[in-house]
């Protein structure tokens, strides 16, 4: 393998392979970077064996050829040569050899072919999504993914296609997060797949661009998401995910508008007094009126008022302010509208021109 | 004291044969695997205690004789018992009819009635009929005698109560539909400090899924001992 | 290694394990959990290879792995994402919980490739409870492509819960002779004899045997007659047994004890562990009480559980050659 190139054709693409690869491996080639040279083509590839990247980038071709050879300190050399520095890289003797001008690094390398690479054959299912669409969908979602919860599946995003309708869940048992949006020719029939929380995370960082199209592509094993210069991987969760359909209320019969802005910020002020650990504000609605209480264990107490459009019979219920914050601050809209089931199995919150994005916060006994 | 209502997310365990643990009850669930194939018993009655999983047993039989193309259709009696003696009309056309607690009509003569004719339109019809009750046909309130009679034709089947192994085995399968993480220390727990008939230990484990949720805690022996506490 | 074809050409008394997992492979009924076991030395882990490969391996024909797709080659270099052995770090030890922990956690994800996934633990008869609670967790609820194969020298000491989910497949001893002959091609002809009596016929275990543990069972061996015919001090013994790692001394020392007590209760040519000893065994037999080799045996049984915890070593083979040296007396 031999090619040429400049520092910052290389730097970008590498340090994004970089992103992925763990500072400590299980397995020592999984800190190496896979460089694959086809027809003047550099494909770059990192992996943890749960997320896998790819990058592509055009050079001067030489030789055609494969090698691995450590990311971290390929891109610590990369990175601090000088700007423009033209680089001339070669594999001579198993070794990987890069020259800048005056500067000559010799790297150690690991055979390509003991790369544990993911299967790069073709996947069950391929569907196009415009990345605004799925970036809005991870974003509006994935907040509410629990961190390290026994039940796998809560630990990671739902991704569900069902005919044109493109779907992403995420809860924590606490709340549910539930995103939906047509996506025409879609046409992938249906499939269920769950991401792991990783898988997510590195997922929503690498959907920049407002524009073009993205390539889902499903198997029963991994989500391979291909962009224009990269390619992203991963596993997913074994198992099903739990029917969080029935948890949606049916019907909701007390409605309530409310100025998303206004509710937002007497929300931020009267959970400063909430408890600490539980966060827990009490909501009394009358016809026109919310009022949000607090109070913490050094009997510190805070109270607000907001005008709403309300006029059913008064009630009251508490709710963990955070989860309704990251609700509220989700929606884009300027009204929000909190919508309660007759019995207490709590608060739907979306915006009022957009159903598509949807919270479900479960209340709290206070 | 402040307390997260976690959402009631899981996974609805499905009354299949598949998620039934028969323990020394195998003959009963093969009978009714046939009956489900087509090509069973035309009568049966099912008794055993409450929990030993009549109705789940009764549920998988329709839904697996549905599934493969037949026509079923499963009366619960306690259920149904308000609509009145009429339940037992039109159901002549289909090829199974499950009947559940058959106690909560003993005794009532209309309902009796009513049921003896359907065993007879179902019997010339060529139609399979289970019914389940809480005893065997000579220990029933049956007020007719002529549908005691009747009752007792039919191949006659008990499920018996699981030992402690089964139970174990039950309610460990009925975690991981529930997706529940059961350890052997924590369902060995529930057998020694709970109640340990099938069914208080199943709602027992619906409280601890929802209280996991609730509290973000894996299933644990403290975690449990503290939640009793609180019950109690 | 990759085992492959040369299995049981390298390794010709595996056919009987292997065949039970090639109708396995052939019936594609592999189960969830298999249980190998075996003594140790006779190459279980081998043959947990040598099936994982084939379940991995990409191509379809062939009773054993390619040795050439891209599985095999990544199974070479040990880097295949599907195949997880859980190994403590420390070698011979069981894993800890939090390892048996992380590798189920791991399985929370797919497979990478196709639906296969091998995961072998060694030592299974060692476990803490903790580490086979964990583990007992995932056999109850395998996923549809992970098959695990553990590892025991002594199944009888892997918990009931465990083995009753497992398909159990022996590895057996082959018969001396045989395994003798196969030491040949491995090591100097004239200490294959000895090396199969020092691993008591584990054949994987004479080979990889150091010559110099071969000369220092002797000395063993030799300090335990001094003791018993009271030709030796039983402290300075014990001192110079310091040198020796205590689980050879006391595996020696029962092997010795069981021989005598074998030629006492039936004098005469008896299949003993210790051939090479010769007519010294059958002399100092007829000296010693029955009584009070049993003693001893007691004693270094109770050594040799000690040893798998902590034990102070000084204490105990202190004790044990005292013990050996009142063998010489007779009295309690």
């Amino acid at each position: 393998m031999k090619f040429s190139t400049s520092r910052e054709t290389l730097l970008a693409p590498l340090q994004q392979i970089v992103g992925v690869i763990e500072r400590r491996q299980t397995l020592p080639i999984l800190g190496n970077v896979l460089l694959r040279l086809n027809d003047g083509r550099l494909e770059l590839t990192g992996t943890d064996l749960e997320v896998q990247l790819v990058t592509r980038l055009e050079v001067e071709g030489r030789a055609e050829g494969s090698t691995t050879v450590p990311a971290r300190k390929l891109v610590d050399i990369v990175r601090l040569l000088p700007d423009r520095a033209p680089l001339v890289a070669e594999i001579r003797q198993e070794r990987f050899h890069l020259q800048s001008g005056r500067s000559r690094f010799t790297l150690s390398t690991m055979p390509a072919s003991n790369y544990p690479e993911f299967d790069t054959g073709a996947q069950d299912r391929v569907f196009a999504v415009p990345v605004a669409v799925l970036r809005r969908a991870m974003d509006k979602t994935m907040f509410a993914m629990a961190q390290q919860d026994v039940r796998y599946y809560l630990n990671g995003l739902l991704l569900e296609i069902e005919g044109t309708t493109l779907r992403t869940v995420a809860s924590d048992g606490h709340r549910l997060a539930l995103f939906e949006a047509e996506v025409p020719g879609l046409a992938a029939g249906s499939a269920q797949a769950i991401l792991p929380r990783k898988g997510a995370l590195e997922l929503a960082r690498l959907l920049k661009d407002d524009e073009g199209m993205v390539s889902v592509e499903l198997s029963s094993n991994s989500l391979r998401a291909r962009m224009d210069d990269l390619t992203f991987s991963s596993k997913l969760v074994e198992g099903r995910y739990a029917e969080y359909r029935r948890v949606l209320p049916s019907t909701t019969e007390r409605h309530v508008v409310a100025d998303r802005n206004e509710l937002k910020a007497a929300l931020t002020r009267v959970a400063i007094l909430s408890n600490e650990k539980y966060r827990g504000v009490g909501l009394f609605l009358e016809a026109g009126t919310l009022r949000l209480k607090a109070q913490n264990p050094d009997r510190e107490e805070a109270e607000e008022e907001i005008a709403v459009e309300f006029d059913g019979e008064g009630f009251n219920v508490g709710f963990n302010a955070s989860y309704l914050l990251d609700a509220v601050g989700s929606l884009e809209s300027d009204k929000a509208t909190l919508s309660f089931a007759e019995s207490n199995s709590g608060c739907i919150i979306e915006e009022a021109s957009d159903p598509r994005v949807r919270y479900l916060v479960s209340p709290m006994r206070l | 004291m402040a307390e997260q209502i976690p959402l009631a997310l899981g996974f609805q365990p499905r009354a299949t044969f598949d998620e039934y643990w028969p323990g020394a009850n195998a003959e009963p669930v093969r009978h009714l695997e046939a009956i489900a194939d087509g090509d069973g018993e035309r009568f049966i009655l099912l008794w055993g205690d409450e929990g030993s999983g009549k109705s789940h047993l009764l549920q998988a039989t329709c839904r697996s004789a549905h599934r493969r193309g037949d026509s079923a259709a499963y009366l619960p009696l306690r259920l149904l018992r308000p609509l009145g003696a009429e339940i037992f009309e039109g159901l002549d056309d289909h090829a199974l009819v499950c009947i559940d607690d058959l106690d909560a009509i003993a005794g009532q003569s209309e309902f009796e009635q009513g049921l003896f004719g359907l065993y007879n339109r179902l019997r010339d019809g060529n139609a399979t009929l289970v019914v389940s009750a809480a005893g065997p046909p000579q220990q029933l309130d049956i007020g007719l005698p002529d549908l005691r009679s009747r009752l007792s034709w039919g191949l006659v089947l008990r499920l018996v109560p699981l030992d402690e192994n089964d139970t174990l085995a039950a309610i460990a399968l009925y975690a991981r539909q529930l997706g529940l993480e059961l350890s052997p220390q924590v369902s060995r727990f529930l057998l020694a400090h709970c109640r340990r008939d099938f069914t208080s230990l199943r709602h027992l484990l619906e409280r601890l899924d929802r209280a996991t949720l609730a509290a973000k805690r894996r299933l644990t022996i403290p975690f449990i001992k503290a939640l009793l506490e609180e019950l109690a | 290694m990759l085992p492959g074809s040369d299995l049981l050409t390298a390794f010709p008394w595996l056919e009987g394990a292997w065949s039970a997992l090639r109708t396995y492979l052939a019936d594609g009924r592999v189960p969830h959990a298999l249980l190998v076991h075996g003594p140790a030395g006779t190459g279980k882990m081998e043959l947990a290879r040598a099936f994982a490969a084939r379940r991995l391996c990409t191509s379809e024909r062939g009773e054993f792995a390619c040795g050439e797709c891209g599985a095999c080659r990544l199974l070479e270099a040990e880097t295949h994402p599907d195949f997880m052995i859980v190994e403590s770090p420390e070698p011979g030890k069981a894993v800890k919980t939090d390892l048996v922990r992380d590798i189920i956690a791991s399985l929370s994800l797919r497979p990478q490739y196709a639906h296969n996934r091998m995961v072998v633990l060694p030592r299974v008869d060692r476990l803490n409870r903790y580490a086979a609670n964990s583990l007992l967790k995932t056999l109850e609820e395998p996923d549809l492509q992970t098959c695990f194969v553990l590892l025991a020298e002594q199944p009888g000491a892997v918990p009931p819960t465990i083995r009753s989910r497992c398909q159990r497949v022996a590895v057996t001893l082959p018969p001396r002779a045989a395994t003798e002959a196969w030491l040949r091609n491995h090591v100097p002809s004239e200490e294959a004899q000895l090396r199969v009596i020092v691993a008591r016929g584990a054949p994987l275990l004479a080979r990889s045997l150091d010559s110099s543990r071969l000369v220092a069972r002797r000395d063993i061996l030799t300090s335990f007659e001094a003791l018993a015919t009271g030709a030796a001090d039983p402290i300075q013994v014990a001192g110079r047994w310091e040198k020796f790692g205590s689980e050879e001394l006391v595996s020696c020392l029962i092997s010795w004890l069981e021989d005598l007590i074998r030629l006492k209760i039936a004098p005469g040519p008896r299949a003993v562990h210790n051939p090479d000893l010769g007519s010294s065994l059958s002399t100092l037999a007829a000296r010693l009480k029955l009584r009070a080799l049993y003693r001893v045996l007691d004693l270094a049984f109770g050594a040799k559980r000690a040893l798998s915890g902590q034990a102070n070593r000084t204490l105990m083979l202190e004790e044990l050659a005292i013990a050996c040296c009142r063998t010489a007396r007779g009295d309690r």
